[in-house]
């Protein structure tokens, strides 16, 4: 037991990096399915792609950049090769119902990994070895824009838009929201994210693999959205630092045989006892202490008195999912 | 409320000053000194796909550790074993390395088995300065990464010399096609360097494939493959494809002398192709049919303690343990460029996968055997030596 | 010449991806869930015949066939009752994340029980081929093709020409309305789970016999048979099995004449091209919103 908590420390800064780059992945599939309520199931698609466009940058470096150039421009290259791939996935499929969106956005990951595999020049089994480029504060200095990013999306008018067209689609167009457009929207913004995680992965993992990017990989990132509350800001974040934290520690534990049938039982268990997440539609700020200071929507003071709803705010009842 | 401030002054009089002896006394003297300790982090697909060869490496592992005791047992003393689980796919090879170089400091790292998961251990093992000896990951590319990377086993160039030699040689034949995983370094370079050396042998490859690891129907490469007539077909894949290869050419009714590497070397190859295994050959580290009185022993002892006949994996996780544990001993420090330094000047030791010399490029030189498969174990068949293979 | 090989080979290894999507189609057709468990139902199957088959000496193969069916459907109704039932009138997207969470589950729970490396099953297919010209058909693909299509043939009766078919066909087109009618809603699902996981658990006997038994054996043909229903048009009988058929069929033109290693990649673009251009599968009916 002793050796548990002297190992505990190094375990936990060893993973800090592993746990931004969850972040990041998760607000961005909360985007999409979340806050977007389209059902994707392909997430690590987008990652291993922005990964790879960021490493091919990173280790081949085709236009001669000096070194200091080199994570940058792999950085904007991995967001805009996933933008373009988003922008393309929700150009053919946004017109999908629910449950065809799944297996599309699958099918997309399966082609990206099977593509991975068959390309001698990114590697193919073999996978690409590059050099730490970001250290675990540069990671989380990202994990705190798009934490930034994704609270300027919540609280504009497009993200209402957004959040109109999850809860009825019928009644959102009706008063004139454009639902293609904002879907499209919303869909390259979680694309781009997932860019964003990848760029970072390839400037900190040392090594890109086709195996690392796999069915499993989307999945495990969808239940730290389920998980946390789909379209919640801050239970995401926490579901997703607590999941990629929880196999560490089981491994300390030596408990690493079980560490799946763990994994499934706590996703069925949620779903079943608490679908609507670990805190349920609420964020940190509806603390009745923090909201008293602070509260991310600037209107949310004005709203109160029109209201006067201060004593008890009704959380967004919009959990209809897809 | 009395009692209850003597209760307290009780532990404040006593618990405190015992507290701080204990505390005094487990810094002043520590863990009794007896030198320098090797602290070696082995990491081994103990679940997943590959979980029989990371049971078998973990088993030699600890066999190897339990003979020093009896026979150094000072040395023994001052090895420590850290077990790490790769869970069969690189990734979590990655992971896993970085965990025991991080939280458990180990000196050393020994491991893996599949070449591809080796390769991802390399990275974070020379950043850290340590040391990487794998016992059984045979692809070229993975001492070529960093000089503090060295193996214990023969590499691909070799064992895709030996079987094309074999073909040729011994069995007669002339033409041949190739089946290789494309999911696996080590596939593609055992076909590769067969290949090379089939041709410049004066012999003639008429078919290529490719097949996918998660997948067991092979009906369609094997029908193209068919089409071309070969005499032998190299499978340089893992036994649980293998396995299913075997059994489906035999349903298809396809007769081909099927070769291959180390991959096959498992027990539950024969479980797996059932009847369909016969008559095929693969080149491998050692037999269990080996005479040599050493080669025995370990045998004997393995099948008493562990209840089946040792693969190659143990034996080369066996013979790496006592490897290392000498250069230790001769390098007297667990520093990374002593330990280096020894570790590149192991000559002729004489374990049982045959007598293993490092060379410059941190590689063993040492003899392959081709092994004949039967019904239910793999017999002696030739035994192939660096010099002339 | 070759072309009729590859296409003989598709349509054995089709036949099972079919049967596998039936079983996708229906539970479907009822609840609006795919089930990605349905995988493992296959597993189950194939683990309870291949140990039936190993201890119990003498035994007939149909025996190990019947009890694994058995098996897999009780296993499925088992699932239905613990995870689906109390979700379904959540959103779907619970539904679904529950249903990943049984096949993750069911899985690890195998590879737990039985260890995760793959092993042989007891029993095998009968070796050899019949030789027609230049091509082989194995007796092997033969008898699972035949074995595919009486099974078809047996759902089919049950669905159109029994009272509980009828029920089920009651309960597909509108729940409530048939609860109204004294349709036992509840039991019908049930039955439906059960009958789909028992053809997947057929399906597993026949794969670990020609193949090997292994935890993660459902993964493939479960992903591809999830293909081939949504392809054929999910909901629709004839769809699955149409697309089944197709789904095997493209694999081992694919395999043949390009690379084996682009058969997932080459299935799913086909998958999305289909999808892009006509949304609801082959077979499938197009639903209207209604406002």
């Amino acid at each position: 037991m002793l050796d548990f908590f002297l190992a505990l420390g190094p375990t936990l800064s060893n993973t800090m990096w592993l746990v931004g780059i969850y972040i990041i992945l998760a607000l961005g599939l909360n985007l999409i399915n979340g806050m977007g309520g389209m059902f994707s199931i392909g997430h690590a698609g987008f990652w291993a792609l922005g990964a790879y466009a960021a490493g091919l940058c990173i280790t081949k470096n085709p236009l001669g950049l000096p070194d200091f150039a080199l994570f940058p421009s792999g950085l904007i290259l991995a967001v805009v090769v996933t933008a373009l791939a988003g922008w393309a996935l929700a150009k053919a499929c946004l017109g999908l119902s629910g449950d065809y969106l799944a297996i599309a956005t699958l099918g997309f990951s399966i082609i990206i990994v099977s593509l991975l595999y068959n390309f001698d020049y990114v590697g193919a089994a073999t996978g690409m070895s590059a050099p730490t480029m970001v250290t675990s504060l540069g990671i989380w200095g990202f994990v705190v824009l798009s934490l930034l990013f994704y609270g300027r999306i919540q609280f504009s008018n497009r993200g209402r838009m957004i959040l109109a067209l999850r809860e009825d689609e019928i009644a959102a167009q009706s008063i004139g929201i454009d639902a293609t457009k904002s879907k499209t929207l919303v869909f390259i913004l979680g694309a781009a994210l997932a860019g964003v995680a990848g760029a970072l992965y390839a400037g900190s993992a040392n090594y890109l693999n086709p195996a690392g990017f796999e069915f499993h990989q989307s999945i495990k990132i969808l239940t730290m959205v389920v998980l946390g509350g789909l379209g919640t800001l801050t239970g995401v974040t926490l579901a997703a630092a607590g999941l990629t934290l929880l196999p560490e520690l089981l491994r300390l534990l030596n408990f690493k045989e079980y560490e799946m049938l763990v994994f499934a039982l706590v996703l069925l268990v949620m779903v079943l006892g608490r679908p609507q997440g670990i805190f349920g539609p609420k964020e940190l700020w509806d603390l009745r202490f923090i909201r008293k200071h602070w509260h991310p929507d600037r209107n949310y003071k004005a709203l109160v008195q029109s209201q006067g709803i201060s004593q008890n705010p009704t959380p967004p009842q919009n959990h209809k999912g897809v | 409320m009395g009692s209850r401030v003597k209760l307290q002054n009780y532990y404040r009089s006593i618990g405190l000053p015992l507290l701080v002896t204990w505390v005094a006394a487990k810094l002043l003297v520590g863990e009794p000194v007896q030198g320098a300790t090797l602290k070696i982090g082995t990491v081994f697909p103990l679940s997943g796909q590959q979980s029989t060869y990371g049971e078998e490496s973990a088993n030699g592992v600890e066999l190897a550790l339990e003979e020093l005791k009896s026979k150094d047992p000072k040395l023994a003393a001052q090895i420590v074993v850290v077990k790490e689980d790769e869970k069969s796919n690189p990734v979590d090879a990655g992971n896993a390395v970085k965990k025991l170089l991080s939280v458990d400091k180990v000196d050393l790292v020994l491991g893996s088995v599949a070449s591809s998961n080796t390769l991802s251990m390399v990275a974070p093992v020379l950043e850290a300065g340590k040391i990487l000896v794998s016992h059984a990951s045979t692809n070229p590319e993975v001492t070529k990464k960093g000089d503090a990377i060295f193996r214990t086993c023969f590499i691909d160039p070799f064992q895709g010399t030996v079987l094309a030699n074999f073909a040729l040689k011994n069995l007669n034949k002339k033409s041949a096609a190739i089946l290789l995983d494309h999911k696996s370094d080590y596939s593609k370079g055992l076909a590769q360097y067969f290949e090379a050396a089939f041709v410049a042998g004066g012999g003639k490859i008429v078919a290529k494939e490719a097949y996918e690891a998660d997948n067991k129907e092979f009906r369609t490469q094997l029908t193209k493959i068919r089409s071309t007539k070969p005499e032998v077909l190299l499978i340089p894949g893992y036994y649980q494809d293998v396995g299913m290869i075997m059994k489906q050419a035999k349903q298809m009714g396809f007769k081909v002398v099927m070769l291959g590497g180390d991959g096959w070397d498992s027990p539950a190859l024969f479980d797996l192709a059932g009847p369909a295994v016969v008559d095929h050959y693969f080149s491998s580290h050692f037999s269990v049919d080996d005479t040599d009185p050493a080669v025995q022993t370990f045998v004997k002892a393995y099948t008493t303690r562990y209840k089946k006949a040792p693969g190659a994996m143990a034996a080369l996780a066996y013979d790496t343990v006592f490897v290392v544990a000498d250069a230790f001993k001769r390098a007297g420090d667990n520093s990374s460029a002593a330990l280096k330094k020894a570790m590149s000047s192991v000559k002729g030791y004489k374990g049982i996968t045959g007598t293993i010399s490092i060379n410059k490029d941190r590689d063993a030189e040492k003899d392959a055997v081709v092994l004949k498969t039967q019904a239910n174990k793999a017999v002696f068949s030739a035994k192939v030596s660096p010099t002339s293979p | 010449m070759q072309l009729i090989q590859f296409l003989v080979n598709g349509l054995s290894v089709g036949a099972m991806y079919a049967l596998i999507a039936l079983g996708y189609t229906m539970v479907y057709g009822i609840v609006q869930l795919i089930n990605f468990a349905h995988g493992e139902f296959l597993m189950v199957g194939s683990f309870v015949g291949a140990l039936t088959v190993s201890h119990i000496t003498g035994v007939p193969i149909v025996v190990a066939l019947c009890l694994a069916m058995v098996a897999a459907g009780l296993v499925a109704v088992l699932c239905e009752f613990i995870a689906y039932r109390p979700l379904r009138n959540q959103p779907r997207i619970y539904v679904l994340t529950a249903a990943i969470a049984v096949s993750v589950f069911l899985q690890n729970l195998a590879r737990l029980i039985f260890g995760a490396s793959a092993q042989n099953f007891a029993a095998s297919l009968p070796m050899g081929a019949f030789e027609i010209g230049e091509v082989f058909i194995d007796y092997a693909q033969l008898m699972i093709f035949v074995f595919c299509f009486v099974m078809m043939g047996i759902l089919w009766v049950i669905v159109h020409k029994t009272k509980l078919g009828q029920a089920m066909r009651a309960t597909s087109q509108d729940m409530n309305a048939a609860r109204l009618m004294g349709i036992n809603v509840n039991f019908i699902i049930s039955f439906t789970f059960f009958i789909g996981a028992s053809l997947a658990g057929a399906v597993g006997v026949l794969y670990g016999m020609m193949y090997s038994v292994d935890p993660l054996m459902g993964v493939k043909p479960g992903l591809a048979a999830f293909v081939a229903a949504v392809l054929g048009g999910i909901g629709s009988l004839p769809g699955a099995m149409i697309g089944g058929l197709l789904i095997g069929v493209i694999e081992n033109l694919v395999a043949g004449y390009i690379s084996s290693t682009y058969q997932s990649a080459v299935t799913f673009l086909v998958l999305i091209v289909v999808l892009s251009f006509k949304p609801s599968g082959l077979l499938g009916r197009m639903t209207v919103v209604k406002v």
